[in-house]
């Protein structure tokens, strides 16, 4: 009877879930299988055109390695600079902790594009950053990061260096004490503590962090454009490109391989690290 | 001496964990730290160990001063309250630990390992993780992950709390026969008084940081130094008196001898054990009390009385004929031998190795 | 049994009130309100002030603005709502019309219409069979009259080596952003069709290193900071960026300036369609349109418009009957057709590399 309450209760978000999230899906996936039109969203036939087209032209492999060599150095980056942040906020006391946290998050209290604006004005030709440095003398050519990939890493970081803060600080400030202690009864110093008790326990947080900024870079319509321009156009942007030309088939196609993309990235992350073998400690 | 500790004082700001201790613990000694929460003896295993560094004094293991060393050289191995099993580590990684820290090659350590499981009775589990095993199984192989280096000192911060009735009687005999066999000097903090009686060589009592008496299990229950001491250590009967003359003490209306000769006019507080107490029909030698309860344990029978002197206890083994004639109301008369009424002290500092005392009262 | 009867009456009671409801509603057959789908921001409150106002007052319907579409948005939800249209109106530029028109989006213009009666005072060239024009511009060159001694005269000067990292051009998905091809062929002086060409001037363009806007704020704001020195910009937005102060000037290109146009149209299956046309009429008065002039510079398609208009304004808006003349009028249609493959192409050429 219970066993059946509990089904009732998850059916209407099971139904809302099925109807409003994965049947859109389907559909979608259904028109990537046709052919453009200009007088119908998609055209007739059946096709498998548009993913062989993004499999084997060039363009689109050359947008993909674009797409996969900037997520991987924005992953890279913010696993090196967020540990190392995590580390230092979590061994704060509790309440210059929770100050560090906050301060973290307030970049994502400003909406993508103003946050985005705000970048340009930073990084520009005549941008602020340029004009410090031209001041000081350290530079003295006018700052050209704008419109480039370093310019998308930069406002991407900012972004995402939060969620793989606070992903890390958290599962390192749950790791019970008791752990760092029988690693040192046994032997082990600061440096072999680290290695074999604290970044194993601290798997979870990592590996919900590398998801959280693998899936958010992959999907960052608003920095890649403002901050990147079409020299650097991801495949976002592609799929964008396409619904504005009304050419949804490619547009979805392109969105499917993406998805297939982020879904391939989680199941490395995941096997890599193995998050779950470390749930149920105490 | 493996376990050193002089004047070692703690303070966590204005409060004072730990006071002018002075402990010191022979080779092959199990050594059990007894008292109740707060009292200082999990702060003092983690002086031992080096997880607190203390405010005054110094700590030595075998001889060195390790007072400013950190616990990843200091020699010993410490089983937790949390047993703190590396989760993701498998059984025989877990227990290879400390071999691996110390660089041995992986062919003895496997040797070693299948060793050290086998002593705990775990063999055949080295591939399990620790989340699939129960609370016994765990704790052996803490126990395992413990003594596989060898240690100087072993430190058990109350390690069978976490376990059943059952399981911890069983494990406090494997405890100790594998301490035994093994000869560490090893370090147990409780709070349950029978675990240390039963486990220990050598028990030191500790209240508000202090050590209040330290000797061995029976010299402790036989002769407690303090009353905290004999309340703590299973029950006691506590009773006022006045010394009349060397050998005679009044308590209340009722005139006592006293095994010991004690100055004349001194007021005492003695402590005698209930299993002592004898009870004789009203009008005998001995304190009047008349019977408020009886409860009947089996082996033994507790008999509750009230007396003039305050409340008395006493324990009478069923074996014995005494029992069966007693009813609630009656009258009797509450008597001891001599020697069992123990004289207590008020400060613990004079009276902490009774073990010499005892010794040189020739008991 | 008596309980059941009850809950039958009931619930029959219950059913049949909204059904009551209802059917004095579709005698009546005048609705509370009609849809517009159109842009935002100052363009949304001008049509407010010169259009929806008088239109509230005429007819006593209110009139809502679906600002939160862009516009190839704006033909994808008519296209999607065709069986039950929820919408009434829909605002457009040029380019995008014909692929409305593909898309059986909207409405033929009933040019007998009674209600269309300003229909008669626009010019010609502004009247189209499925929508009417309600403002128009040029797109010509603005430049930095500080920072740019020789000034450019025609689009071919953008090309200029002199001009390397300092313009600014229209990304491929911006609205104009399929102009810069014909505007390559049309600097060297070929057909604005002339596709080769113009991917070909392309090509030489990214090596002088532009900077691609997104949308016309971009445009403006970087002749504002000083990051672009020149610009593909209209003609109106030109004042508006010398009102913040930049000492910016908009040149007609000797090629002739690209005429750009605004204007409305009626959703196909409408259900208020005469209403829609009166709508429309409004959209083409010359006192509502001065309301888009004095917001943006933009002349209006009404021919009586500007005699209502201040004299500053007036000298702002329009344009001499020698430029008019040469305004070039793009083949949309052709463009249309090919902004799936072009934008593919532009990818391949800007951002491919």
């Amino acid at each position: 009877m219970r066993k059946l309450a509990g089904l009732a209760l998850l059916l209407p978000p099971l139904l809302v879930f099925l109807g409003f999230f994965v049947g859109p899906l389907l559909y979608l996936f259904y028109v990537s299988l046709h052919a453009s039109s200009q007088s119908e969203l998609y055209g007739a036939g059946f096709t498998a055109a548009n993913y062989a087209a993004i499999l084997t032209d060039p363009f689109y492999r050359r947008i993909l390695e674009r797409t996969l060599a900037t997520t991987l150095e924005i992953l890279g980056l913010s696993l090196v600079i967020g540990y190392a942040a995590a580390f230092t906020i979590a061994g704060l006391p509790p309440r210059r902790r929770l100050f560090c946290l906050v301060l973290l998050l307030f970049p994502l209290m400003v909406s993508n594009v103003v946050r985005a604006y705000g970048w340009v004005a930073l990084l520009g030709r005549r941008g602020v950053l340029s004009t410090a440095l031209r001041d000081a003398g350290i530079i003295d050519r006018p700052l050209t990061i704008l419109y480039t990939t370093d310019a998308v890493v930069i406002g991407l970081l900012t972004i995402l260096l939060p969620y793989m803060i606070i992903s890390i600080a958290n599962a390192l400030a749950s790791i019970d004490r008791a752990y760092g202690e029988a690693a040192q009864a046994l032997g082990a110093g600061p440096v072999r503590r680290f290695l074999h008790v604290t970044l194993p326990l601290s798997s979870p947080g990592i590996a919900s962090g590398m998801l959280l900024v693998f899936l958010l870079t992959l999907s960052a319509y608003v920095t890649v454009t403002l901050l990147g321009g079409p020299q650097s156009k991801m495949l976002v942007s592609l799929v964008y490109d396409g619904v504005v030309a009304f050419d949804w088939p490619r547009a979805a196609a392109l969105a499917f391989t993406l998805l297939a993309a982020a879904l391939l990235a989680a199941a490395i992350i995941l096997a890599a690290l193995r998050p779950r073998r470390v749930a149920g400690r105490g | 001496m493996d376990v050193c500790l002089a004047g070692v004082r703690k303070s966590y700001g204005a409060v004072l964990a730990v006071r002018d201790l002075d402990l010191a613990i022979a080779r092959g000694v199990f050594f059990s730290l007894l008292g109740p929460s707060g009292c200082g003896k999990t702060t003092t295993l983690r002086l031992i160990a080096g997880f607190e560094l203390p405010s005054a004094g110094t700590v030595r293991i075998r001889g060195r001063d390790v007072t400013a060393v950190p616990p990843y050289r200091r020699d010993f191995s410490m089983v937790f309250q949390s047993f703190a099993l590396f989760p993701h580590l498998s059984v025989a990684d877990n227990v290879a630990f400390g071999l691996r820290m110390r660089r041995i090659g992986r062919a003895e350590r496997a040797l070693r390992v299948a060793e050290a499981l086998r002593l705990v009775k775990l063999d055949g589990f080295a591939e399990r993780y620790p989340k699939q095993l129960s609370g016994g199984q765990q704790q052996r192989v803490a126990l395992a992950r413990a003594i596989i280096v060898r240690p100087a000192v072993l430190l058990l911060d109350e390690p069978l709390g976490a376990l059943d009735k059952a399981l911890r009687e069983e494990m406090q005999v494997e405890l100790r026969q594998l301490q035994r066999t093994l000869g560490i000097t090893t370090v147990f903090v409780t709070h349950d008084q029978e675990e240390a009686l039963t486990l220990s060589d050598e028990v030191a009592v500790m209240r508000d940081g202090v050590i209040e008496q330290r000797g061995a299990p029976r010299t402790l229950y036989e002769r407690p130094a303090t009353e905290f001491v004999a309340g703590f250590l299973g029950a006691s009967n506590f009773f006022d008196a006045s010394v009349l003359a060397p050998d005679l003490v009044a308590i209340g209306p009722v005139r006592l001898p006293l095994a010991v000769p004690a100055p004349v006019g001194a007021a005492l507080r003695l402590a005698v054990r209930p299993e002592k107490v004898r009870l004789a029909a009203a009008g005998g030698d001995g304190l009047p009390a008349r019977i408020r309860e009886i409860v009947y344990r089996g082996a033994t029978t507790q008999i509750f009385l009230d007396s003039p002197c305050g409340p008395i206890s006493a324990y009478i083994q069923n074996a014995s004929p005494e029992t069966a004639a007693w009813t609630i109301g009656d009258e009797v008369a509450c008597a001891w031998a001599p020697e069992s009424a123990v004289v207590l002290h008020s400060t613990p500092s004079r009276h902490k190795d009774t073990e010499q005392e005892a010794r040189a009262e020739g008991e | 049994m008596r309980r059941r009867d009850f809950l039958i009456a009931g619930g029959t009671a219950l059913g049949a009130a909204p059904l009551a409801g209802i059917a004095p509603a579709l005698a009546q057959g005048k609705p509370d309100k009609i849809v517009i789908m159109t842009w935002g921001g100052l363009w949304g409150d001008s049509l407010r002030q010169g259009v929806d106002t008088p239109f509230e007052k005429a007819t006593g319907v209110t009139v809502l603005q679906d600002r939160g579409s862009s516009p190839v948005q704006r033909i994808t939800k008519l296209k999607v709502s065709l069986d039950n249209q929820g919408f009434d109106l829909l605002q457009l530029h040029d380019g995008l019309y014909p692929l409305a028109v593909k898309q059986g989006v909207i409405e033929p213009i009933n040019r007998n219409s009674p209600r269309l009666t300003n229909l008669k005072d626009v010019y010609p060239q502004f009247i189209h069979p499925d929508w009417v024009v309600q403002i128009f511009s040029a797109i010509g060159v603005t430049y930095n009259t500080k920072l740019v001694k020789n000034p450019p005269t025609s689009f071919a000067d953008l090309w200029r080596p002199e001009f390397k990292g300092r313009i600014v051009l229209p990304e491929i998905s911006h609205s104009i952003g399929t102009y810069i091809i014909p505007i390559g062929a049309m600097a060297e002086g070929k057909s604005p069709k002339d596709a080769e060409t113009g991917f070909t001037m392309l090509k030489k363009m990214v090596e002088l290193q532009p900077i691609w806007a997104k949308d016309t704020d971009t445009i403006m704001n970087s002749l504002r900071d000083e990051e672009a020195v020149v610009a593909l910009l209209y003609k109106s937005q030109t004042y508006t960026v010398q009102g913040w102060g930049t000492p910016v000037k908009w040149v007609y290109p000797k090629e002739g300036a690209i005429a750009i146009s605004w204007g409305t149209s009626i959703a196909k299956n409408t259900k208020h369609k005469e209403l829609a046309e009166t709508y429309l009429n409004l959209t083409l008065d010359p006192q509502g349109q001065t309301f888009f002039t004095k917001a943006f510079n933009y002349p209006g398609s009404n021919r009586k418009e500007l005699a209502l208009l201040s004299p500053e304004l007036q000298e702002r808006a329009k344009f001499s009957p020698d430029e008019l003349a040469h305004l070039v009028e793009l083949d949309h249609e052709f463009m249309s057709n090919e902004r799936a493959a072009w934008t593919e192409r532009w990818n391949r050429i800007v951002a491919g590399g």
